[in-house]
């Protein structure tokens, strides 16, 4: 008996040490992953005292959240990965509108909402990878050109449940119509030198191995490989430079002020803050992505990959199809 | 019912006394006859106290209440013709694979290790239970990292070979079930021991000397036997099965729960998503309610008070378990933590943060062990009064939560919670914040762990004579000397193994800790899907250690305090 007594009295002592306790800061919803973004918070914090509570989640899970919580939300801040999450939030109502010269100035038209409900604040390309030994850079153009059947058990691709993918296809569609878009999916398919993987970090290790010739992953995960193994047989295109072929698919993750935030100026100083110089520049050394401020040059090792066109349109447009393409790769088979 | 509660001893030592009547659903005092107005009278405070119990879950179902009634004519043509079909097949096929393949394993160990006598016996007799620590995602991202193209084995077997082809690839429903009942098969082996460990071959004796061949004897006598066993651990086993998502993503299985996430975050539909998960709803209640009958149809057996005899095994057949055993815990153990320990020796190491976490783990685990057996007992309790069928389906029903999918409860608990907080700002009470706080957070686990804590603890009420009760009573006990001499000294392993079993599960759980935790909270769990999402097994792999060595704690203790003593 004594021993349940001594149980309930921890049980007790355990539920009051994890009691919540409330402060005055900046909250956070975040779906980037915290490894890539904890320091960025640090950085802030120790730039202007002011702490920030992170909570991350699904982007859609944040969305519905801040959705439901309506004035009793403690959100100031939403900062998710995928031009589809974003343009999803703004359906939802989830993202306020702002005015601020200083990030119209910081970011480019094509890499923030129309109506200044969120704003871009790094860019990760998605590019086409390809084996330096038995691929030349020669025999590669395009996205589209992957579907062709010289790439016939050569093909490695993530899944399709993953966004990246998904707004990759949106792109296709927006660019070629659905049932264009359709045929080259299907093409992908009927390629595939192995059932999709689960990352990208896959695809570059198949591509290694011998297993796919091409693939197609965020130039980001290239960029970890390298710097983790060295060396590797994989080297990076950028596909669709030619002309009238569009440009390389450019996804952000980008961030906007919460719709119920209750110290929204707060929420509007701090992705000014992340889109200023030396924040762009600590993004751009966190993880090889893009910066979005143009003033800010990529890290070295992202530069050496040399340059590229991106495509030219507004990418909220893959948002509003991103729920096509799902539909679409279910149709054509693509898992 | 039999389940793991009734694991008295792990070791070798005599069964200790109180569990000398098998008895499939016996509760362990009758409900005594009461006049007609005080017995609805208790109807009616068992239906409140069990509508209690079903709270937390009724009030996710509210929450995806809105969603679920809100029509999504545009989804639902593209589900049935692309999605749906491939998915419930899968999920069904997963099922079949998962408990055919826990059935064989943990029988057959259980048999070997309850009933049989080699060299290591008393190693092995616990060391099958080592998988139960391993989350089934950890074990699919290990797999994965150990038989792709790309790792290891396949590299070697390409220099060795000289060809460039792929001997195999680790993807598809195979591969998911394999790996799935590696990780739940010990479920099986817990419940299906304890009944070895007691049952008498009596049965099957007769049953010879009327002539039945011995093959015969085991399918008509021995099987039917070990049925309420079998099926309670098993039960688990689909019921996890039916909501696993990690794995079977890692895997590229489509089954209902990854069509859910797919609706939800991939064609924007939470109200489809919503639907959607309701068959998988159905289905947990379908499970449920197979087990109801097959525990019906067959509720008592004769017990027997003598240990039985452990066979002999003669050279050949110790070899045989000994191979068969080690050969398991090769796979299902002792690879994927080499492989964690190899890449977690090659990652950057983050000890602080790591340690934080394990701390918030090691708290909610326990936290809830306690929580979740306390409520268990009374739901247990609450059982025996359950008389009228539908007290007993609330009952039943308040422990669902197991076979739904945790990303989809807990969204389901938060947008309920969210509203019940807006209701009471209504009425003014606007200070009470659930969201993001620890008891939230106990909620969610709550709802979805609770059969954890309540089949367990209905196992252990299910070994109590009543005659013992009635034989206290004689001896002019009162009810409080009762409960505090016979029924909780009686109950302790069950108590026990509920509270760890609940840890257990708690401290793997990812989703719904995810949704439902405090600002800048983190568990072992949470931080290993942070960086499996973007594929960096290295780093995950740390965590992931730390989580397991946690779990061999509680399983170590599940263990030792089992041990009459």
């Amino acid at each position: 008996m004594r021993r349940f007594l001594v149980m309930a009295a921890a049980a007790a002592t355990l539920a009051c040490s994890l009691a919540a306790h409330a402060d005055e800061t900046l909250v956070v919803y975040s779906e980037r992953r915290e490894p890539l973004f904890v320091p960025i918070l640090d950085a802030w914090t120790a730039e202007t005292g002011i702490k920030v509570q992170l909570l991350t989640d699904q982007a859609q899970v944040l969305t519905e959240r801040i959705v439901a919580e309506g004035d009793r939300g403690r959100a100031d801040v939403m900062v998710t990965v995928d031009a589809g999450n974003l343009w999803h939030a703004t359906e939802r109502g989830a993202l306020a509108a702002i005015r601020s010269p200083l990030l119209d100035a910081a970011v480019p038209e094509d890499f923030r909402d129309p109506e200044g409900r969120w704003y871009a604040v790094t860019q990760r390309a998605r590019v086409i990878v390809h084996s330096t030994e038995r691929v030349q850079p020669q025999e590669l153009s395009s996205y589209e050109d992957l579907a062709d059947d010289k790439w016939r058990g050569r093909l490695c691709l993530r899944t399709s449940k993953k966004v990246y993918n998904q707004s990759l296809v949106a792109v296709l569609i927006d660019r070629h119509g659905e049932e264009e878009a359709e045929r080259i999916v299907r093409g992908w398919v009927a390629n595939l030198a192995a059932p999709p993987t689960t990352d990208d970090n896959a695809v570059i290790s198949a591509i290694a191995a011998g297993q796919c010739d091409v693939g197609i992953v965020n130039t980001y995960y290239y960029g970890r490989m390298v710097n983790r193994q060295g060396p590797i047989p994989v080297a990076i295109f950028y596909p669709n430079q030619g002309a009238g072929e569009g440009g390389v698919h450019v996804n952000v993750t980008g961030a906007g002020v919460a719709a119920n935030s209750r110290q929204p100026e707060l929420a509007q100083r701090f992705i000014e803050w992340m889109l200023s110089e030396p924040a762009q520049r600590l993004f751009a050394d966190i993880d090889f992505e893009f910066p979005v401020n143009p003033k800010v040059s990529p890290n070295a090792a992202v530069a050496a990959w040399g340059t590229f066109r991106p495509d030219d349109r507004n990418i909220s447009s893959a948002g509003r199809l991103q729920a096509a393409a799902v539909r679409l790769m279910d149709r054509a088979g693509y898992r | 019912m039999p389940a793991i509660a009734d694991t008295p001893a792990l070791s070798a030592g005599p069964v200790p006394g109180p569990a000398l009547i098998l008895t499939a659903d016996e509760p362990w005092a009758p409900a005594p006859a009461l006049p007609r107005p005080r017995r609805r009278l208790r109807a009616c405070s068992v239906t409140a106290l069990a509508l209690l119990a079903c709270a937390p879950l009724l009030l996710a179902l509210a929450g995806l209440a809105g969603a679920w009634l809100t029509p999504v004519s545009d989804v639902w043509p593209h589900l049935l013709a692309h999605v749906l079909p491939q998915a419930t097949g899968n999920t069904l096929l997963l099922m079949a694979a998962v408990g055919l393949g826990c059935t064989v394993i943990g029988t057959a160990c259980a048999w070997l290790n309850a009933r049989c006598d080699y060299p290591g016996r008393r190693l092995f007799d616990w060391a099958v239970l080592l998988p139960l620590a391993l989350p089934t995602y950890v074990v699919a991202f290990v797999a994965i990292g150990l038989f792709d193209y790309a790792g290891p084995l396949q590299t070697l077997w390409r220099e060795l070979s000289g060809s460039r082809a792929a001997l195999f690839s680790p993807h598809g429903l195979g591969w998911a079930a394999a790996m799935l009942t590696l990780c739940f098969y010990p479920y099986v082996y817990l419940t299906v021991r304890a009944v070895l460990l007691r049952q008498g071959d009596d049965h099957v004796a007769a049953a010879r000397t009327l002539g039945m061949s011995p093959w015969r004897a085991f399918w008509r006598v021995r099987l039917p036997l070990l049925r309420p066993a079998l099926i309670a651990g098993l039960g688990l086993a689909l019921l996890e099965t039916l909501a696993e998502f990690g794995a079977v993503s890692l895997f590229g299985v489509d089954t209902l729960t990854t069509a859910v996430y797919k609706t939800w975050f991939g064609l924007y539909s939470l109200p489809a998503a919503a639907q959607l998960a309701s068959i998988g709803l159905l289905l947990a209640l379908l499970l449920l309610a197979l087990e109801w009958r097959a525990r019906a149809r067959q509720r008592q057996y004769g017990g027997q008070r003598m240990r039985p005899e452990r066979q002999r095994l003669s050279t050949r057949q110790a070899v045989l378990a000994i191979a068969g055993q080690g050969l398991l815990l090769l796979v299902a153990f002792v690879l994927p933590i080499a492989q964690l320990l190899a890449w977690a020796g090659s990652g950057a190491g983050r000890g602080a943060a790591e340690l934080a976490a394990l701390w918030n783990t090691v708290r909610i685990g326990a936290l809830s062990g306690v929580l979740l057996v306390a409520v268990g007992l009374l739901l247990v309790s609450l059982r025996q009064h359950a008389t009228w069928l539908g007290n007993r389906g609330l009952l039943a029903f308040a422990t669902m939560g197991y076979g739904i999918p945790g990303t989809v409860l807990a969204a389901g608990l938060l947008l309920g919670v969210l509203m019940l907080e807006s209701g009471l700002a209504g009425v003014g009470l606007g200070g009470l914040t659930l969201t993001g706080s620890v008891a939230a957070l106990m909620l969610a686990l709550y709802v979805r762990f609770l059969r954890a804590a309540t089949e367990p603890l209905a196992a252990a009420m299910g070994q109590m004579r009543p005659s013992l009760f009635d034989a206290a009573r004689c001896l002019g006990a009162n009810r409080w000397c009762r409960i505090r001499r016979l029924l909780l000294p009686l109950l302790r392993p069950g108590v026990l193994a509920a509270g760890l079993l609940v840890a257990i599960e708690v401290m793997k759980e990812m989703p719904a800790t995810l949704m439902m935790r405090p600002f800048g909270w983190d568990t072992l769990a949470v931080r290993i899907y942070a960086f499996t999402v973007e594929g960096m097994w290295h780093e995950a792999a740390l965590p992931s250690l730390i989580l397991v060595a946690t779990g061999l704690v509680a399983i170590w203790l599940l263990v030792r305090l089992q041990e009459p003593g």
